[in-house]
């Protein structure tokens, strides 16, 4: 692998050497920066990693993603010995980015720091590589989410919710964000599983979400705890149910389980996002070993521990077999509840996803 | 504005007017493939905008042709005209120049085809003496390279 | 404000190495501003991981100064070479880079600089004085404000249109057009894609921006290679007093605007700028010259605003912790990294913070309006740079940024594509700007609609209806229409097209 490394650094140096005895005179300061390129990629060939690291965040600076990425990425610094340099690329829920650290080099230097959405891909038509593609390095931690309603809808429960809506049909106004967000899928499985008729408003994501449910342009939405559990604590919102079979206790306001009504979730719950960090799957064993260790023990690390606490996130830190496993969970539950309620594009089957 | 009919048409407006309205049918046959004419949908915007473009191109060529009538060079003089005003020699030599450079970029690195770029650039426009361009060009590089991979750990293409 | 609020306020002031980082914070994001492509949200998200270590209020220090020298630092750009640093400064370019050309750069930074202080410190006033109440009354657009809102900044194309309405008009629907291309954020449908995944991210406007600016300009620039540069007339730098007083009027007016639209978290800086530029073409009757051939007039309504809208996107931040643009939206992140828990329970549990962040932006507000007057000269001297070295600099330079926003190629191709058709443009009497206007609002008003009429159960009756029964969106729908009636310049033009074809 280091050879590899070498091989595709030579020619360009070569090349620079052509240009230097065609111009004659190439300045100094010139020929110091090409040499201290060309170093940080070569030197010091014996053991990963040899030069820093880089991280592609597949979401937006100021996103959840952006957020565990950039928390998680400087305490594993320092146990790899190596900067981890977090690039935020952009787009397609994350397709871009995954297509990017898809056709980088299987050299270790190159990890995708994602969420659930590659899983869902497949089903949308929108890549056709998914995490079965990479190896998963660390699930870093699983979000929760929970069902919270403007503080004027009349309602104490989830079945009130469910009750009036069938009473009014396609009159209430659910905040739900785009196919494969949080709120959509979460509306998607509360249709499939209740039966009710509501509006969706979709928004650009949580966080404008919630801003609309404040601003009492939507009734209510299925959301990220993180993105919620601050203005539940100052009484904002009012939070009807948490997507679990347990119930939820925020600084002593308790959220009922969604399956205290409705047992037919149970089938379905728990169910959230996830967040974590991959790498190419050809990447040579001894480097993946090396990611994991370090990621394993940079998650461990009190600092992330309590970022994790105060997302309102259940900490994973999961890797290898176990992770993958985890992965073909939520893919298998999430593309089947996506289909019969009729919002794929490709049905599971085709793409070989086993049934829940 | 208010001089919408004062000032002539330059040469080949008339031409880059009828470029874009053609254009703009395409855009608007491709807008409306993807939702075809519904009132709240993925489609409904860009069928909308691409309409107002088609529109508004065929009100400038009304315009063109009222001020074409007036009498303005046509065919090879229009031509000529046109490589005389818009594509003279050192646009042309240089945008091609501009686009080799960014397709060079892909196949070789950033710093190399940076420097021969900015090198070429200067001595073509004889912005300076070849030498003089040199050491420009990699001052100018070695900047660009401390600020954005040194300092602010910018990936440079 | 109790006696530890005031001593939070001070800290950053009293404290020397708080001190020097917000310093040193400032004066980096002027420069970091200036550079097209190098955003304040790329920076301050950067600062995240190298501040990890640190205590909080220093890292909120350094971000704080790169935050407000960054939206400063994108009108030198603008001013000097027509490209824009940031967003935020398209709209200094239209009056900013013609005085440029009239050798008049030293005086327009000057002037800009000034008035950017004065902008930033009424948004801070606003943000200490009623972030609450702004807060509440930002929750209370919906997405058929947001509709109207990006309607009024497009009707900015009616006064960007140049010679032509008709081409000024296409442009800006092209702009809107393009704004359409990639996946459709709410049904994940490909729009323009043709298939393929590089397109699903859309087009970046930062990256038609630096074409259509820069790129363009530069090969416009082709023609003129061989003429002598302007000389500038550095001479008079410091603005008077007379001259602030006389601007300042407008520059409250547009502070107000760049507040309000910096507080609602749908919109920021750029928007804001945009539609305070429009406001000054509408209300300023006789300009020093004629808007967009270098009237001060069209250079402090932008600054103004784009400062003033930090203390805007400051305020849903503290208050409710929403980010008020993208770079709040990054300071959120920090704050949690930080162990802070932003949300509407900060300004109770821990109100010192809110106080200390509102001294660190009086600061920092501060050293940008100190290390703005400073350099003036040497930056004035780049537009005396022969063009045959300028201009392939700027090329280098723009494909850098381009490559910066998202690192990818792709986005560096239709930055060139951009340059290259808006050269064209330019030669057959088009102007750029409406292009950039419509990809910035296109998305915000094609989804605003969207969501507006799916509010509305799908009809369009009573979407209408919903644009007279509210109050705030019945002002809002007013306002459209008066400034499309008002807007005379459209009547004319079609009387005479009428007279035109009778004649004929």
């Amino acid at each position: 692998m280091c050879e590899e490394v070498k091989f595709t650094v030579r020619p360009i140096f070569y090349d620079e050497e052509r240009v230097k005895e065609m111009l004659k005179k190439l300045s100094v300061s010139f020929l110091v920066v090409l040499v201290s390129c060309v170093f940080t990629m070569t030197v010091n060939a014996a053991g990963y990693p040899e030069r820093s690291l880089q991280g592609i965040i597949m979401w937006g600076a100021g996103g959840g993603t952006d957020g565990v990425s950039r928390a998680i990425a400087p305490n594993v610094e320092p146990i790899l010995g190596q900067q981890i340099v977090m690039v935020n690329k952009p787009g397609g829920t994350g397709a871009i980015a995954t297509q990017f650290v898809h056709s980088s080099n299987s050299d270790g230097y190159t990890l995708l720091f994602g969420a659930e959405n590659p899983q869902l891909y497949g089903v949308l038509e929108l890549s056709k590589l998914s995490y079965d593609d990479f190896y998963p390095v660390n699930i870093l931690a699983r979000g929760q989410v929970v069902i919270v309603a403007n503080n004027d809808m009349p309602w104490k429960s989830l079945k009130e919710l469910v009750d009036d809506a069938q009473k009014r049909p396609g009159k209430i106004k659910m905040g739900s964000t785009g196919p494969g967000g949080v709120p959509y899928v979460v509306g998607k499985l509360m249709q499939t599983v209740t039966g009710f008729d509501v509006a969706p408003v979709p928004f650009d994501g949580d966080g404008p979400g919630i801003t609309a449910l404040l601003g009492g342009h939507v009734d209510f939405i299925p959301v990220n705890l993180s993105a919620a559990s601050e203005h539940i604590r100052a009484g904002r919102v009012k939070a009807l149910a948490v997507v679990d079979s347990k119930e939820l206790n925020i600084s002593g306001t308790v959220v009922p389980p969604i399956t205290k009504d409705y047992p037919g979730f149970g089938k379905y719950v728990p169910w959230g996002p996830f967040f974590g960090v991959w790498c190419k799957k050809d990447v040579p064993q001894e480097a993946i070993q090396k990611l994991v260790d370090a990621f394993k023990k940079g998650a461990d690390s009190e600092r992330f521990k309590e970022f994790i606490a105060s997302k309102e996130a259940i900490q994973m830190n999961i890797s290898g077999d176990e992770a993958t496993a985890f992965l073909k969970k939520w893919q298998s539950v999430t593309t089947w509840l996506l289909h019969d309620a009729g919002a794929t594009k490709v049905s599971p089957a085709d793409l070989g996803i086993p049934k829940p | 504005m208010s001089h919408e009919q004062a000032g002539t048409l330059r040469a080949g407006e008339y031409y880059f007017d009828l470029i874009m309205l053609l254009v703009s049918l395409v855009v608007l046959f491709l807008a409306y493939q993807i939702s075809g004419f519904q009132l709240c949908a993925a489609g409904t915007f860009p069928l909308a905008s691409s309409a107002v473009m088609v529109l508004s191109m065929l009100l400038s060529l009304r315009s063109s042709r009222i001020k074409r009538r007036a009498g303005t060079a046509r065919g090879s003089e229009e031509l000529k005209l046109v490589m005389e005003s818009v594509f003279t020699r050192d646009v042309l030599v240089y945008a091609c120049l501009a686009v080799l450079y960014i397709l060079a970029i892909d196949l070789l690195h950033f710093l190399p085809t940076s420097f021969v770029f900015i090198a070429l650039s200067i001595i073509y426009l004889k912005g300076s003496t070849p030498i003089k361009a040199i050491v420009i060009s990699a001052g100018t590089l070695f900047s660009i390279y401390m600020i954005f991979q040194y300092f602010f750990q910018v990936l440079l293409p | 404000m109790s006696g530890s609020a005031v001593s939070y306020f001070f800290m950053a002031w009293t404290d020397l190495s708080l001190l020097l980082l917000t310093a040193g914070g400032t004066f980096a994001g002027i420069y970091i501003g200036a550079i097209p492509g190098l955003s304040v949200t790329m920076a301050v998200s950067i600062l995240i991981s190298f501040t990890f270590s640190w205590d909080i209020n220093a890292a909120l220090a350094l971000m704080v100064g790169v935050f407000c020298g960054g939206v400063y630092g994108g009108s030198r750009s603008a001013i000097l070479l027509n490209i824009p640093g940031a967003p935020a400064s398209i709209a200094t370019s239209f009056d900013g880079f013609p005085l440029a050309q009239r050798g008049e750069a030293g005086q327009a930074i000057g002037v800009s600089t000034l008035i950017s202080g004065i902008g930033g410190y009424i948004g801070i006033v606003v943000l200490a004085v009623a972030a609450p109440t702004v807060a509440e009354f930002a929750l209370k657009f919906a997405p058929r404000d947001y509709l109207l809102l990006a309607l009024m900044g497009l009707l900015l194309v009616g006064s960007l249109s140049g010679e032509s309405m008709a081409k000024g008009v296409f442009a800006g629907a092209l702009g809107v057009t393009l704004g359409m291309v990639g996946m459709d954020p709410m049904t994940a449908e490909g729009r323009f894609t043709f298939g393929s995944v590089a397109l699903l991210g859309g087009i970046h406007f930062v990256t038609a921006m630096i074409g259509l600016f820069g790129v363009s300009e530069a090969f416009f620039q082709l023609h003129s290679i061989h003429l002598k540069p302007i000389k500038q007339d550095v001479s008079k730098i410091i603005p008077s007093w007379q001259v602030i007083l006389k601007y300042l009027p407008l520059s409250i007016r547009t502070s107000i605007i760049g507040v309000i639209i910096g507080a609602l978290p749908g919109t920021g800086g750029d928007i804001a700028s945009l539609m305070a530029y429009d406001h000054a073409k509408r209300t300023v009757k006789n300009p020093s010259r004629p808007f967009g051939e270098g009237a001060y007039e069209g250079l402090i309504a932008p600054e103004s605003a784009n400062n003033a809208a930090i203390g805007g996107a400051y305020i849903p931040m503290l208050t409710l912790g929403i980010p008020g643009d993208a770079v709040t939206a990054v300071f959120i992140g920090a704050l949690y990294i930080h162990g802070l828990r932003p949300g509407p329970m900060m300004m109770i549990d821990t109100p010192h913070m809110f106080w200390f962040m509102v001294g660190n932006l009086v600061l920092a507000n501060t050293f940008m309006v100190i290390f703005g007057m400073t350099g003036i000269k040497i930056f004035a001297k780049i537009v005396e740079i022969k063009k045959g070295i300028l201009i392939p600099s700027i090329i280098v330079l723009s494909v850098v940024g381009t490559y910066a926003i998202n690192n990818n190629m792709t986005d560096v191709y239709w930055m060139m594509g951009f340059g290259i058709f808006g050269y064209l443009m330019k030669m057959f009497g088009y102007q750029v700007a409406p292009v950039i206007l419509g990809i910035i609002l296109g998305p915000l008003m094609d989804q605003s609609y969207r969501r507006a009429i799916m509010s509305t159960e799908n009809s369009f009756g009573l979407f209408l209806l919903d644009l007279i029964k509210n109050p705030l969106t019945c002002v809002l729908t007013v306002a459209v229409l008066f400034m499309i009636v008002s807007n005379t310049r459209l009547w004319p033009m079609f009387l005479g097209l009428f007279k035109m074809k009778k004649s004929a």
